[in-house]
């Protein structure tokens, strides 16, 4: 994937999720696949556009507040420790867009052969 | 065709793999879906909990308050200017008083909003709603228990217009506003944990609030224990090591002494009842249960609030000085937020608030102070009824007659309402009825009487009281839970009076200390005490006033029934004996006697230990405890290396002595569980008598021990457990390792706990620690009546809720260490500005 799509791809997930929440990492993934048809190496940089969009989303918080001290509280009631929820808040997000992103492919791929691709 | 078959089945094998894999990304997608959304297991939403917008990472955002903000509340007659200084206790200018009301019930509802609910829901019964069916059972006891179906049998009769009708719905008005402007960002952490969302707040559950108040200070199921001590070691025993009237006598209406009084009486030995008597009263445990879900014998709990006021006279200043210490069960979020509410000519309240209530129970304004510690007098009677019904019964038999039942039927249902559970509660005329064993057994409780209304108009007149006389006038309609209030002005004076709707026994049934018959209405209370023969004082001469949950009349004085089984007065001792010692008081003496690490309990048991030692054979482990407590100097303080092994001491001589109280419970059980434990007050009444039969360890059958023997026993055997547990006499024995304040999350999550604090003081001193450390000072203050008011306080916790602010348990090291903050109490507005001023919030009238 080129930069500028996988730019425009995080783009599009870090507005969704700040616009109507955590799902739609998983629609935007799908609707991506659907749109470039996007090859097996495609799944991983969904994953990876997702992660990062959530990055970018706490660095954003991280300047409105001390989340450092959300990630020690969190890490405890989970509990899988500070950096570990850290861990768990950018995987979330990279399995869900990366389970969407194959579960489009597969469906596009059985689509029948005079659909446009 | 070799080839051909072969690519053929590389094919197939591409597909049917491709296949696989997308099968398993559709379920790992549907399964992170559900996971995202929904409640799994111990799992909260993950989706909605981790979103780094909408979930709990924007609670960091609001971790700190904004510098200015503004909202709209319906209803308010013009602005509304809050601002909070730097301890983040807000400071409510308001034109009138229900707007000052609203204004709070918004910031109390952004601050704690999930603690609101919470405590309304655990007296509604509606805790599975909110946390699902492991709350079941709870929400069945409050539904048995009927807290809520008095609280709003008592606010369904309370005028709309009413001062205390406006207040209450002026408050309600303010949480909604909040509730209504809510973000998604501002859902607090726990209804994300629980996958829930806020609910409305209704007016009525601040009668709720006041209920379960009740529950807490004034529930007392002590004649159903009664009738099981009875039944173990007979009516002559139980009186005496459960009496009527406390046999150290050191009131907190003064009796003109001027030291403790002991009314010693021998303890007459045990003469246990028939089997078939034991197993009905055993039976009692089902009752007891029903009723509440209190510990079955919580022995005597360190817990226990105190108070104390100063007259001029006997301080240091000139002015009257006062304490408030109220102690309750420790929680994160505490149980109180503190505020300052003004309007111009009418209020200028400054205090501790209960979170869903307007008012200021405990504070100040600019003429008095007022606290509070419970009185703990008997308001619950039990009756044995009979019923046409031994299984489904209608009618209940009073004086002849049969009367009808009132029936109430409860559903608890969970988080989707699906009923979990339905019960049948019966009423009879005093209240509701439980089933043990063969008898059905009813309760009238001043509590499920106590109207808000009068709670609200008695605290609202105190929040504008301009004297003692003032407020205890105003505060004299309070109808419960009983408490003894406290107060001092500007003008020198003190006062105190234990003040609540307290019943007027029948002259056959004098005492409330038994389960009386329920078929007779002559067994019913007769009315109430009127306000003047409450035990209270005004400027004694001694120039002091002090209560600590102790019996409050000498019955020297006034030997009506009032309650019985009083806590030991060993703090009361403690005060009275550092304020007779103390006649220049500072406010700084005050805050140090708050913490102070001496018990007066202490000097009776040390020296009973010390001189068992006389003339005994030698036991190395006895030698060893005696060593150690000779050079103890009696207190508990952190570094202290003794006060551990008294405790434990103290701790295998009452299991030795009431051995006879003890009973082979179910075959759970795996040992025999002490029915009752009469308190260390009695201990020490029984050691006045060396040989009483009390002392004989039943486990010894061929040895009759005497007190010597078994404080031997005892001191020797908490040698070795002190060692055994901690090792040689050393560091590991300081108290600071040893015991702790724990103060739980209310949803009891470790992360959101602060546990193992270490603490100064121990049983029987003023600010206790030990037991499992759960109970404690719940606020602490001391004000000055100066020419201009001065004071001083804090609690165990922080303002914020929100577990990931730094206001969340900020006043938790100050409140450890015993030290206490200067609170703000301006006259303007504008006297708040610069390094005193954090957050500035102004409300204006709109919205809906």
């Amino acid at each position: 994937m080129r930069p500028m799509r996988f730019a425009l791809l995080t783009t599009a997930m870090t507005a969704g999720t700040m616009a109507a929440g955590w799902w739609t990492v998983a629609v935007i993934a799908a609707s991506w696949s659907l749109l470039t048809r996007a090859e097996r190496a495609h799944h991983l940089t969904v994953a990876t556009s997702a992660a990062l969009s959530w990055a970018l989303l706490l660095g954003v918080m991280s300047l409105r507040g001390p989340v450092a001290r959300v990630s020690e509280v969190l890490g405890g009631i989970i509990p899988v420790g500070t950096l570990g929820i850290f861990a768990v808040t950018l995987v979330f997000p990279a399995v869900l867009a990366g389970s969407a992103s194959v579960v489009t492919s597969a469906l596009v791929r059985r689509l029948p052969a005079d659909l446009p691709r | 065709m070799t080839r051909r078959g072969s690519t053929a089945s590389t094919n197939t094998t591409s597909t049917t793999t491709s296949t696989a894999t997308a099968l398993l990304a559709g379920g790992l997608l549907l399964g992170l879906l559900w996971v995202g959304a929904r409640t799994t297991g111990p799992l909260p939403p993950l989706g909605r909990l981790l979103d780094p917008v909408h979930g709990a990472w924007a609670l960091a955002a609001r971790a700190n308050l904004p510098a200015t903000e503004s909202h709209t509340i319906a209803g308010l007659s013009a602005a509304v200017d809050v601002r909070f200084d730097d301890r983040s206790v807000p400071h409510i200018f308001a034109p009138t008083v229900a707007d000052a009301y609203r204004a709070l019930g918004w910031v109390h509802a952004r601050d704690r909003l999930f603690q609101m609910e919470l405590q309304a829901r655990a007296v509604a019964g509606t805790l599975a709603e909110l946390a699902g069916p492991r709350t079941k059972e709870l929400d069945r006891e409050a539904r048995a228990i009927g807290l809520a179906w008095g609280a709003e049998k008592t606010f369904a009769a309370l005028d709309p217009q009413s001062p205390a009708a406006r207040a209450i719905n002026a408050y309600a008005d303010g949480v909604n506003a909040y509730i209504a402007q809510m973000s998604p960002g501002d859902l607090p952490l726990e209804y994300r944990l629980l996958g829930a969302t806020p609910q409305p707040w209704k007016p009525v559950y601040t009668a709720y609030l006041q209920a379960r108040m009740g529950l807490t200070l004034a529930y007392s199921d002590g004649e159903l224990r009664r009738e099981q001590v009875q039944a173990l070691i007979g009516k002559a025993a139980t009186a005496a090591l459960f009496p009527v009237d406390a046999p150290l006598q050191e009131p907190i209406q003064p009796n003109g002494q001027h030291t403790t009084r002991a009314d010693w009486q021998r303890i007459p030995a045990p003469q246990p009842a028939s089997a078939e008597k034991l197993a009905q009263a055993l039976e009692l445990d089902g009752a007891i249960a029903k009723f509440a879900s209190l510990p079955r014998d919580a022995g005597e709990i360190a817990v226990g609030s105190n108070n104390w006021a100063v007259s001029p006279a006997r301080t240091a200043a000139g002015h009257a000085l006062l304490s408030g210490d109220p102690h309750l069960a420790l929680s994160l979020p505490s149980i109180w937020y503190e505020a300052h509410l003004v309007v111009p000519d009418t209020l200028d309240s400054y205090g501790v608030t209960l979170l869903g209530s307007p008012l200021v129970p405990i504070g100040f304004n600019r003429n008095v102070a007022w606290t509070a510690t419970n009185t703990g007098a008997d308001v619950a009677d039990y009756y044995v009824e009979t019923v046409d019904n031994a299984t489904h019964p209608t009618t209940y038999k009073l004086d002849g007659a049969w009367k009808p039942l009132l029936v109430r039927i409860e559903t608890v249902r969970g988080p989707h309402g699906e009923p979990l559970a339905t019960d049948t509660i019966y009423h009879t005329h005093r209240g509701p009825m439980v089933h043990s064993g063969a008898r059905w057994i009813s309760r009238r409780w001043t509590i499920l009487d106590a109207s808000v209304v009068t709670a609200l108009s008695a605290f609202g007149q105190a929040n504008q009281a301009a004297s003692v006389s003032d407020l205890m006038r105003g505060i004299a309609t309070y109808e419960g839970p009983a408490q003894n209030f406290l107060a001092a002005d500007r003008g020198g004076h003190i006062g105190i009076r234990s003040t609540a709707k307290y019943p007027i026994r029948p002259a056959s049934a004098a005492r409330g200390d038994e389960i009386a018959d329920g078929a007779s209405s002559a067994n019913d209370w007769q009315g109430w005490w009127p306000v003047s023969d409450f035990p209270q004082s005004f400027d004694p001469a001694q120039g002091y006033i002090a209560s600590a949950n102790q019996q409050p009349k000498d019955p020297k004085v006034d030997g009506r029934y009032f309650g019985w089984d009083w806590p030991a007065p060993w703090r009361a001792m403690r005060i009275n004996a550092l304020l007779r010692a103390d006649s220049v008081v500072t406010p700084d003496a005050m805050r140090r006697y708050q913490t102070d690490p001496r018990s007066a309990e202490t000097d009776i048991f040390v020296d009973a230990f010390l001189a068992s030692a006389a003339g005994s054979p030698a036991n190395p482990s006895f030698e060893q405890g005696i060593r150690h407590l000779r050079k103890w100097d009696r207190t508990f303080t952190k570094e202290n290396e003794q006060a551990v092994l008294f405790e434990t001491a103290l701790d295998e001589l009452t299991r030795r002595t009431w051995d006879e109280l003890s009973v082979t419970g179910a075959p759970s059980e795996d040992r025999p569980r002490r029915v009752a434990t009469p308190n260390s007050m009695i201990l020490a009444e029984l050691l006045q008598d060396p040989k009483n039969p009390w002392w004989d360890d039943r486990s010894t059958p061929s040895v009759v021990e005497d007190r010597d023997m078994i404080l031997r026993a005892a001191l020797a055997a908490a040698y070795d457990r002190t060692v055994k547990t901690l090792g040689n006499p050393g560091p590991a024995w300081r108290w600071d390792r040893n015991r702790f304040a724990n103060i739980y999350h209310l949803l009891r999550l470790p992360a959101l706990s602060r546990l193992r604090i270490p603490m100064q003081g121990g049983p029987g001193t003023l600010s206790p620690s030990a037991g499992d450390g759960t109970h404690g000072a719940s606020w602490r203050m001391v004000v000055e009546l100066g020419p201009e008011v001065r004071a001083w306080g804090t609690y165990p916790g922080g303002q914020s809720g929100n577990p990931m602010s730094a206001r969340y348990a900020d006043r938790l090291p100050q409140w450890a260490s015993g030290t206490l903050d200067t609170l703000r109490f301006p006259h303007t507005a504008a006297e708040l500005r610069g390094a005193t001023l954090s957050s500035v919030l102004t409300f204006t009238p709109g919205g809906r």
